[in-house]
């Protein structure tokens, strides 16, 4: 029982412990899940200032919520309204030091004098520089005084340097010689050319040059030159590639010039080839020398080159380039023309190219420079012809007019031309007839011109005019034929669609009437009618001529020249077909019979003058003539979609159908040969007898009209059966109807009278249906009973004949169907001239100069224009600039040369690397080999094709046509690197084999002979070059990068950090490829990864020791480099960062287009900032770089942004690897609608209307004109906006008015097609 | 064996009276040797009074130094003033809470604030070190009055002011001393006036719409003998700047919270 008591109690204590602990989970869960609070309950939340944060933050205005993180309690106000928490400027007067944005209280409290003004413009903070001894540092005033006075140093404070620096204070730029100890015991110095501040371990010896011999340096006077970088003058440099003094030939020799720096002031007067004096403001700047352009510098490979260029051009002046002459006269560029920009750029002219398919144009301004000079300024813009082929969709003149002028800069109405004056008037060319009116004879032909191109580009676009568009290419071509991206030529299909735009036809009516007795004439648009019975109406030619005017404007169609000044292969009459609709309604097409006549196009031709003018007028300027100077750059800019898409195209025909006409039937015409058609083929068939009318005198009338018309029914059923033309046919029906109805009178008086037998005069009336010869029996049964009455037969019979003399007419109609067509390049052209031409080739110029031209481009942009019979195998020539120094080409000949050192055995020098170059005449990639082979395929080694010497000026071959070559005694015989052959002492012979562009290769070989000398090897090996080159940057916190070092000939080599020891005592190794095939041209590499490197700069000291191969105690056979290579690397101290974005945020309110200017600065350790930046954003899914950039400033313009919220993220990578982003957030909100009137209403004898926007309004009462105003015109009168509300408007009101009213808003859209609103007052 | 055994007994007694005589002698030593060095005053030549007291600072003051070097000067930091930084904790100097703020400046007057840091800590030390002098030359009718310090930053070095008079009698007269002032090599002048050039280049023309930093390649330009980098923490936009004095390495760190770009929120 005690033990069930126990249990009971303790169940019972369990029991209400867990009541108890039920209820507080669930009043804890409560308490979780308390409602939601809103948005107008957070804002009720009770706010203030907390002092001071338990995280540091000093004023910070917080919600209650927030409170525990307060220090203290809150203060129930915003911080900017308590004392304490304003911020200001903080100045301790004892020190002079100031503080920005600082509070009050912790200002006062420590003994500071506080001001309100947080950015500290007081005069107490002004900035200077204080000046001690050698250095100075930015402070106040007071500042200055009090650091002057405890170093010992009387006060020097002066202004800050316009950049806000101290710099030219502190000589921190002096420049001068770094003397560092060798550390070979030997006493001498490295020495650096540098300044004050990049010599930190340095001994500085401002004002000296690295050859001063007072110093022991290890460098020496060289007649080496070279260009500094912002600086104008040509400058010597040292044995160790310092830079010293201005180059001065005449004192290359004074050891006083080589010791201390001379300004240029101080230097040679005029720059010459022995002075390097160049002067930018007076025309001269340090260039490379060019042969034969400039004059040879006595030392060294660098000269004074004049600024402008020697075409006339000054420095910075840019200009147009185009195909031809006549660049102002609309619609005469030649097919395959494209625009270029020619820069003068330091005396060099360097070509760009406008997008191809002249999708851009080139404009040019003409200003004044200096001294009153003329100063030309060129750019590219795009050519918006798409504009004015879409301004042809309306249907009157006025209409396109109106739309073309919108685009004056691209687009012109072809009869505003003042030569195209003399086409007015003729069919297609009437500007005051409706386009569906034009070339037509009533409904024959209406409609079949709804398209009439009225409004033409003034710069003829270039469009893909050829059917196979994609180049010989295994690439992706620049010049591709996608649509939709400038510098594209659309397709064919919209080739074809845009030239049928140009197309005509013309309805030519000829007459004959009366068809028995007539002749005949000439009725509308004989100018179309070469046939014309009066010659002198016919314009045949003269219509061809605007025709293909016109046409030729639109693109490549219909006839015209190419850059090369060549008519196209099309340039006959195959443009026009005739179609003729003969008298008796018969049709035949160009080709076909009428009774044996074919339908001659004959006399559809342009005359050969205006064919000679086509040729002269643009005036070509002829290709081939000037050698290309500069690669092109492509502008990648997008254009819209072709205005006109998936609309059927008919190959066969070239044609697309226009305004609903059937491409296969263009036109539909029924000849209006018959009048009455309705009666034609003698389908009026009463269907039985009729009783006699019983309203006395309308019987007889019925009577008399019904054999009229039996009488005509039989007279056209005897012309068609007899075979008359439709307007004799006509002539008999009419005289056999009268003569009938003559005669039925005759019989119907004659029963009047009762003089006729009933039943006789019922048969004369007794037809029930009219057969063949019912009319003709029933007369002559009638003239039978009347046979008394011979002068009514008489009479009769001369108005039948009257009748059929004088009536009836015959019709003819030629329709003249004029289709341009694509243009057609000529069946040969000269292909070449494209490759040789200064203008840069593409697809679409090497197509326009022949059918027989192919495009070559697998090696890229610029192609290659061939012909297929033309692709032979390249010719080989020596390249001069590729041979090693202390050599020469020598027995040049077409086949073969030899390469000979310049001892006067000829002898190569032995154990000395060699290189040497071919020149190919066009891109071709070349083979060597030391042994015959059979073909290329079986050679063993390539060359390198040299595209760097192209780009920095040194060549004057196209790219692809220099190849190079290194030979290495280090190789032997039968070994092979790449790009690097075995040589052996005494005779080598070498063979080349050059496959071209379209893969065609010389069968026989090209030989080199080289004869290398005897000797042992006493050369030291040379450190060529490292990869990544000597002072490049690494990103902020790395402290080791890897490094290849290439030498001559294979070697082992060492390294040391900050220290130039000698090789054996260099720490650091590299592993180095030895084998003699690893060999890249002419070079083996060695690796190493450089450590420890520290932030900014980290100096390493290589040299090597050559034949690896031989053992140890034969050491000292073995050569090394003494003179260490040097190498240096920098570790950026600082990472890039994006010092300022613009904008940071916008919202944009307005019609589209819409433009935005983002730019970007940047800051970091190259070059103060020096980074390249991409964006990603506006409808790009992936990162594209800035327009601008490559430098501190970036910009990009964006030209149409997309409604919406944008958000355009921007990275930035420096050349170090550092990186930044930021982002900008564009919202553009569209509003491309023109105004609404919501509302109008008569108040106070005004007439208002409501818009439902922000408007001005515009109206007219005239109701001739109606609505057909545009918002600009003159004459209009603006209603009154209301002060209160710019959406209300209002107009004076007059009774029995029509008010058209037209509104734009703020953005300018405006109603254009209809008004806004048109009211009438009553 | 009791003769033997008697032997034994004598041996090992002296051996343990040897032992012990090691012993003791030993600590004795350990003792002498381990005691702080006396102050080495003679009453009869008060430099070394003075030298002493230099002594004393010098010591103090390299303590100090060091401490509110590494917490941005001062000698502790709470939480509140501070933010983690390779486990160390750096000073706030410019600071705000909110996202695209200016930060404020929460330490204007940085060079006040240390020097009484410097105070705060070196007094305690040399009020010490002059009880030492007290209780030596205490047989000399030793006087003393209270001990005021005061501590200037300046160019180079730290300028103490020691006011504290003290006297004593020697050979009939009385020896009066009273300056005790001392100046000691420091760059904590350089790293507030470059602390403070940072922090207000970061206010200086900022609009938290662009990015606002201080110019560190122009700072560190123009102090050649200073080496200026900043780390950023990441998480909410603490920027913490090191200036390294690159010929001693010593590192004065200070922390940024200045125009944080809110974080995005989906």
């Amino acid at each position: 029982m005690n033990q069930n008591k126990i249990i009971s109690l303790a169940e019972s204590f369990i029991m209400l412990i867990s009541i108890f602990a039920f209820a507080f989970i669930i009043g804890g869960m409560a308490i979780g899940i308390s409602p939601i609070v809103s948005a107008a309950e957070t804002n009720s939340v009770p706010s203030g200032c907390c002092m001071e944060t338990k995280e540091g933050g000093i004023c910070q205005n917080m919600n209650l919520f927030d409170k525990n993180t307060c220090k203290s309690g809150l203060v129930p106000t915003e911080c900017n309204l308590v004392e304490q928490c304003q911020v200001g400027c903080c100045y301790d007067s004892s020190e002079g030091t100031c503080s920005l944005n600082a509070p009050k209280e912790k200002c006062i409290s420590n003994g500071g004098n506080w001001s309100n003004n947080a950015k500290c413009d007081i005069q107490q903070c002004a900035l200077g520089c204080c000046i001690l001894a050698d250095q100075s540092s930015i402070t106040t005033a007071r500042e200055c005084t009090k650091i002057s006075r405890e170093l010992n140093f009387q006060k020097n404070f002066q202004a800050l340097d316009s950049d806000g620096t101290c710099n030219s204070k502190t000589d921190l730029d002096a420049k001068g010689a770094c003397l560092t100890p060798t550390g070979d015991f030997s006493g001498e110095n490295d020495c650096k050319f540098t300044t004050k501040s990049n010599c930190k371990s340095g001994d500085f010896k401002e004002g000296f040059l690295c050859t001063a011999k007072e110093f022991k340096t290890t460098c020496f006077p060289a007649k080496n030159t070279t260009c500094v970088e912002g600086k104008d003058e040509v400058y010597y440099t040292d044995t160790c590639g310092n830079i010293a003094n201005i180059y001065d030939a005449s004192k290359f020799n004074d050891a006083n010039y080589w010791t201390n720096i001379v300004s240029p002031s101080e230097s040679c007067s005029s720059a010459s080839a022995s002075c390097g004096n160049c002067d930018y403001l007076s025309g001269s700047v340090c260039n490379q020398y060019r042969p034969g352009k400039d004059t040879k510098p006595t030392f060294g490979n660098n000269v004074c080159r004049d600024l402008n260029c020697a075409n006339g051009k000054k420095h910075g002046e840019s200009w147009c380039i185009s195909d031809y002459e006549n660049t102002d006269t609309f619609g005469v560029a030649p097919v395959g023309s494209r625009w270029f920009k020619g820069i003068c750029i330091n005396g060099e002219i360097s070509i760009e190219p406008c997008a191809d398919y002249n999708q851009e144009v080139c404009i040019q301004n003409t200003g004044t420079g200096d001294a009153g000079a003329s100063f030309t300024e060129a750019k590219c813009r795009v050519n918006g012809w798409r504009n004015c082929i879409a301004a042809n969709d309306k249907e009157t003149y006025e209409g396109v007019k109106s739309e073309c002028e919108s685009y004056p800069d691209d687009c012109v109405m072809f009869m505003d031309i003042e030569s195209n004056s003399k086409f007015a008037g003729l069919p297609g060319f009437k500007a005051d007839v409706l386009n569906t009116e034009q070339g037509n004879v009533g409904d024959i032909g209406k409609d079949m011109n709804k398209i009439i191109p009225w409004c033409v580009p003034k710069n003829t676009p270039g469009m893909v005019f050829w059917s196979t568009p994609k180049s010989y290419s295994n690439t992706s071509s620049s010049s591709s034929t996608s649509e939709n991206s400038i510098g594209s030529g659309g397709s064919l299909t919209e080739t074809a669609l845009i030239c049928s735009f140009g197309s005509f036809k013309c309805v030519s009516h000829t007459q004959k009437k009366p068809a028995n007795t007539g002749s005949w004439k000439d009725e509308e648009n004989p100018e179309c009618n070469f046939n014309a019975y009066d010659q002198s109406k016919q314009k045949v030619e003269l219509l061809m001529q605007g025709l293909n005017e016109r046409s030729k404007m639109l693109g490549p169609c219909g006839i015209q020249v190419n850059i090369a000044g060549q008519l196209g292969k099309n340039s006959a009459n195959s443009s026009v077909s005739r179609t003729f609709i003969s008298k008796d309604g018969e049709t035949y097409k160009t080709g076909g019979t009428e009774t044996g006549t074919g339908i001659s196009v004959e006399g559809y031709v342009l005359s050969e003058d205006y064919l000679g003018e086509l040729k002269n007028i643009a005036g070509i300027k002829k290709m081939g003539s000037i050698t290309k100077l500069a690669s092109a750059m492509f502008l990648g800019l997008i254009t819209g979609n072709a205005i006109i898409e998936n609309l059927p195209f008919d190959p066969g025909t070239g044609t697309i159908p226009i305004g609903g006409a059937n491409p296969s039937n263009p036109i539909f015409v029924t000849p209006h040969v018959n009048p009455t058609p309705a009666l034609e083929g003698g389908t009026l068939t009463p269907s039985g007898g009729f009783s006699m009318p019983t309203i006395p005198g309308l019987v007889p009338l019925i009577q008399v009209a019904g054999a009229a018309m039996a009488g005509y029914q039989i007279g056209m059923t005897i012309g068609k059966a007899t075979g008359m033309s439709p307007g004799r046919t006509e002539a008999l029906a009419y005289a056999l109807g009268a003569g009938a109805g003559l005669a039925t009178a005759a019989v119907v008086s004659g029963l009047m009278t009762g003089t006729v037998d009933a039943a006789t005069g019922a048969t004369a009336f007794g037809y029930t249906t009219l057969g063949s010869s019912a009319s003709a029996a029933a007369a002559g049964e009638g003239l039978a009973e009347f046979s008394w009455c011979w002068i009514c037969v008489v009479v009769i019979i001369i108005i039948i004949i009257l009748t059929w003399a004088l009536t009836g007419e015959d019709n003819e109609y030629y329709i003249m169907s004029y289709n341009p067509g694509l243009w057609q390049a000529p069946a040969k052209g000269n292909c070449n001239s494209c490759n040789e031409d200064i203008r840069a080739c593409s697809e679409y110029r090497c197509k326009s100069l022949g059918q027989n031209c192919q495009y070559y481009n697998s090696n890229g942009e610029p192609g290659w224009c061939a012909t297929m019979n033309d692709i032979w195998s390249a010719t080989i020539s020596p390249w001069p600039e590729a041979l090693s120094e202390g050599n020469k080409y020598a027995d040049v000949t077409t086949n073969h040369f030899s390469i000979e050192g310049l001892s006067n055995d000829g002898k190569v020098a032995a154990w000395t690397g060699l290189q040497f170059g071919i020149i190919t005449d066009k891109p071709a990639q070349c083979k060597i080999d030391n042994k015959h082979t059979k073909s290329i395929d079986e050679m063993s080694t390539d060359f390198i094709i040299d595209t760097l010497a192209c780009e920095t000026g040194s060549c004057s071959a196209s790219e692809g046509t220099l190849h190079k070559i290194a030979l290495s005694q280090h190789l032997g015989a039968n070994n092979s690197g790449e790009s690097t052959l075995g040589l052996v002492e005494g005779e080598n012979n070498y063979y080349i084999r050059c496959q071209n562009f379209a893969g065609q290769s010389n069968e026989a070989e090209f030989a080199v002979k080289i004869i290398v000398d005897e000797g042992p090897d006493y050369s030291p090996p040379i450190i060529n070059s490292f990869v990544p080159i000597s002072e490049n940057y690494l990103k902020v916190g790395e402290n080791s990068s890897s490094i290849l070092v290439y030498v001559n000939e294979p070697s082992e080599c060492r390294y040391s950090q900050n220290v130039n020891n000698v090789y054996e005592e260099m720490k650091g190794k590299l592993t180095c490829l030895t084998n003699p095939t690893s060999a890249i041209l002419g070079n083996w590499p060695c690796y190493a990864i450089l450590e420890n490197l520290t932030a900014g700069e980290n100096k390493f000291y290589f040299q090597c020791q050559d034949q690896p191969n031989l053992l140890n105690n034969s050491v000292e056979r073995r050569n090394i480099n003494r003179n260490s290579k040097e190498y240096s690397i920098n570790v950026c101290s600082t990472g890039l960062s994006i010092t300022s974005v613009s904008p940071k945020e916008k919202i944009v309110l307005g019609k589209s287009p819409i433009n935005l200017d983002v730019t970007v600065e940047t800051s970091g350790c190259i070059d103060g900032g020096k980074a390249v930046c991409y964006f990603k954003g506006f409808g790009n899914a992936n990162y594209i770089s800035f327009f601008n950039t490559d430098a501190k400033s970036h910009s990009q313009t964006f030209t149409d942004l997309p409604a919406g919220d944008n958000n355009l993220l921007i990275e930035c990578e420096d050349d170090a690897g550092n990186t930044a982003s930021d982002s900008i957030r564009v919202n553009v909100e569209l509003d491309n609608d023109a105004p609404i009137v919501l509302r109008n209403y008569v108040l106070e004898r005004k007439v208002n209307i409501i818009t439902n926007e922000i408007a001005e309004c515009k109206y007219t009462t005239n109701s001739s004109i109606g609505c057909a105003f545009s918002y600009e015109d003159k004459d209009l009168i603006k209603m009154e906006t209301s002060k209160t509300s710019a959406n209300l408007h209002g107009a004076n009101w007059e009774i029995n008015k029509d008010y058209y009213i037209k509104c734009m808003d703020i953005f300018g859209n405006e109603n254009i097609q209809d008004c806004a609103i048109r009211l009438r007052t009553y | 064996m009791k003769k033997r055994g008697k032997m034994n007994a004598k041996s090992q007694i002296t051996i343990f009276v040897i032992i012990a005589l090691i012993l003791v002698v030993s600590i004795a030593l350990a003792f002498v040797f381990m005691q702080p060095p006396a102050a080495k005053i003679s009453a009869e030549k008060p430099d070394t009074t003075r030298a002493y007291i230099a002594d004393c600072l010098k010591d103090s003051f390299e303590d100090v130094e060091k401490i509110v070097i590494s917490h941005g000067g001062f000698l502790e930091l709470t939480n509140a003033d501070s933010v983690k930084f390779s486990g160390k904790d750096v000073l706030w100097l410019c600071y705000t809470s909110k996202y695209e703020q200016v930060c404020t400046n929460k330490h204007p007057m940085l060079r006040v604030e240390i020097e009484k840091e410097i105070i705060s800590y070196v007094k305690p030390q040399i009020e010490k070190c002059f009880l030492d002098i007290k209780s030596q030359l205490n047989d000399y009718d030793y006087k003393e009055n209270e001990l005021v310090i005061e501590a200037n930053i300046l160019p180079r070095k730290v300028y103490f002011n020691i006011t504290k008079e003290l006297s004593y009698n020697i050979k009939d007269r009385v020896l009066t001393l009273n300056n005790f002032d001392s100046s000691l090599n420091s760059v904590l002048y350089d790293f507030v006036r470059l602390s403070t050039e940072v922090s207000n280049q970061e206010v200086r023309g900022c609009d938290c719409s662009k990015t606002c930093n201080a110019d560190l390649y122009q700072i560190n330009k123009e102090n050649q003998d200073f080496s200026i980098s900043k780390n950023a923490m990441g998480g909410d936009g603490e920027e913490i700047y090191v200036i390294k004095e690159t010929s001693t390495a010593k590192k004065f760190n200070f922390a940024v919270r200045n125009c944080v770009r809110a974080p995005i929120t989906s």
